[in-house]
């Protein structure tokens, strides 16, 4: 379970969200008021990008269909969805953003 | 201190006339006795379809679950479904949740936050704004099928004081007209302030105007809630406003006039001592003199706490529920801590169904004392920062609701008078003086049903 940067905290404003492609994991940095967290970029109800989806403190709308997600844990908020995404611990430090992501292999 | 009334009927708390809490005229909406079948029957209950809830205006949310531009909540009323959802100028509008392409429901969640609105079924976008954003291969269209730019479908949307409204015919009065209440009535409470921090929908097996007339009444206390004798009375004030609107004023923190010992302090009264920050252990007064009590000792804790939205209150109000009515289907128990809102949501098909929604409102503030009255069922534990909005609790019907102890026991009893109003044996309802909100509700009711409104 390596600890990789994803991103520069500046590179993504609060309110905002930065998609990155790590070690083949198509992720997405998502910098909310109430703090910043690295999360699959795949909604699981249709399998959308979260790009660009709406924040608000640790909650993520899908863009598409509005699907709610918690980014703490990748739950299931409420319908449309009903299965989580994953999600994956992320920290801070020196400005830079870093999540443990599961071995690629 | 005692408590500044006398507990007699036609009850009369005595504030002047120009106070928000006077006691209003009378309204005489004569002795007619309306055959029962309007609790039961699919053609009543369609002829509320046509008459009724298009024309007015339904209790839709609360402002503050939607703060941002792009958050938005679905009400879902019946068969139809609204989008509510604030605007980029911080206005808010309405829309049915329908698609115009081919009708699907545009938005499968029940609240959230979105730039735009995408159909599932072929992936037609719409704006915030309902405007058309996208229709998917739109090149493969006849242009004049959709020369219109077909958008979602807007209905009115209004609010007062925090709360909002929509009405499905576009044809409702001015929605400040239509609610029939006093100028500042709703907005000095701040509910635009407050949050929900506990939301429940439970279905019941009754008529959705069984459940209107059950909360717009204390007539009943004594018999169906014999526990509140000790720190409620049951003789309220009932106030009629125009345009089916009422209030009644039920005293708290005092004794019922029927019970016989009005000097021992009741030990409800006492935990409602405790939650104003009084000691009931030093308390020096009578069972009489608590109501007085509790209302100076909260007067004292507001302005200790920088709280100034209190000085729109009267002393009653810091007590007493201001129970008010929404004609058609809402009851607001008021309070200068927060609002208890109650709507009678009538079942998609079924007349003899309805959803009992409820929504606990709190102004949250910086205080570990400070808390929402304890007899308005918070489960222990509950959130009030008002940084967590909860999901509603979906609780079918035949289960309890857990709403407390009051409420708990309104659940049990109306499915049986539902089943009661059926029998051949019942002729209609016979209302008393302590009845009459119940009364200037139906009465309104069938100006709408007979086409008079």
């Amino acid at each position: 379970m390596p600890k990789v940067r994803v991103a520069a905290l500046d590179e993504v404003e609060v309110g905002k969200t930065k998609p990155v492609s790590v070690d083949g994991h198509k992720l997405l940095v998502c910098h909310s008021k109430a703090g910043v967290y690295v999360i699959q970029n795949q909604c699981s109800h249709q399998m959308a990008r979260l790009t660009g989806g709406k924040l608000r403190g640790h909650k993520i709308f899908c863009p598409l269909h509005s699907a709610p997600f918690d980014m703490r844990d990748g739950s299931a908020l409420g319908p449309p969805a009903d299965s989580p995404i994953c999600v994956f611990e992320t920290v801070v430090e020196a400005g830079q953003v870093f999540a443990t992501l599961p071995d690629s292999d | 201190m005692t408590a500044k009334y006398e507990a007699k009927w036609p009850m009369d708390l005595g504030a002047p006339s120009e106070s928000l809490e006077a006691k209003q005229p009378d309204i005489d909406n004569g002795l007619d006795v309306y055959h029962p079948s309007r609790y039961y029957s699919q053609e009543f209950m369609e002829l509320e379809e046509q008459r009724l809830w298009p024309k007015v205006w339904l209790l839709a949310g609360v402002t503050s679950d939607i703060p941002e531009d792009g958050d938005f909540f679905v009400f879902s009323f019946g068969r139809e479904q609204f989008i509510v959802v604030r605007q980029e100028d911080e206005t808010i509008k309405a829309f049915y949740n329908v698609c115009p392409h081919r009708g699907n429901r545009v938005c499968l969640a029940r609240s959230g936050s979105a730039a735009s609105f995408s159909c599932a079924f072929h992936g037609w976008r719409f704006g915030i704004d309902g405007k058309l954003d996208n229709i998917t291969d739109e090149d493969t269209f006849d242009p004049r099928l959709i020369a219109h730019r077909p958008g979602l479908s807007e209905v009115r949307c209004d609010s007062v004081g925090g709360i909002i409204f929509i009405n499905m015919d576009g044809k409702a009065p001015e929605l400040t007209d239509y609610l029939g209440l006093p100028e500042g009535y709703i907005e000095q409470y701040e509910i635009d302030k407050m949050h929900v921090v506990h939301h429940v929908r439970s279905e019941w097996k009754a008529n959705w105007k069984i459940g209107v007339d059950a909360f717009y009444e204390t007539y009943h206390l004594p018999y169906v809630h014999p526990q509140t004798q000790g720190v409620m009375e049951d003789f309220s004030q009932n106030d009629l406003y125009p345009n089916g609107a009422s209030r009644m004023i039920v005293p708290i923190c005092v004794k019922s006039h029927r019970v016989e010992d009005q000097e021992t302090v009741d030990p409800y009264q006492a935990h409602m001592m405790m939650e104003a920050g009084l000691d009931p252990a030093t308390f020096t007064g009578t069972a009489s003199e608590v109501r007085a009590a509790v209302q100076q000792a909260k007067r004292e804790r507001a302005q200790r706490l920088g709280l100034e939205h209190y000085d729109n209150f009267t002393d009653g109000q810091l007590t007493d529920s201001w129970a008010t009515g929404l004609f058609p289907n809402v009851q607001m128990g008021m309070h200068p801590e927060g609002v208890f809102i109650m709507r009678f949501i009538p079942d998609a098909k079924d007349p003899e169904k309805f959803i009992y929604d409820t929504m606990i409102l709190f102004r949250p503030v910086d205080d570990p004392d400070y808390d929402v009255p304890a007899w308005m069922g918070l489960p222990e534990g509950t959130d009030c920062s008002g940084d967590v909005r909860p999901e509603p609790i979906w609780v079918p019907a035949g289960e309890s609701p857990n709403l407390g102890e009051v409420l708990d026991q309104d659940a049990e009893l109306l499915p049986i008078v539902q089943e009661a109003v059926r029998s051949r044996g019942y002729r209609g309802a016979l209302y008393g003086d302590q009845e009459q909100r119940v009364r200037h509700f139906e009465a309104e009711l069938e100006r709408y049903i007979y086409r008079e409104k």
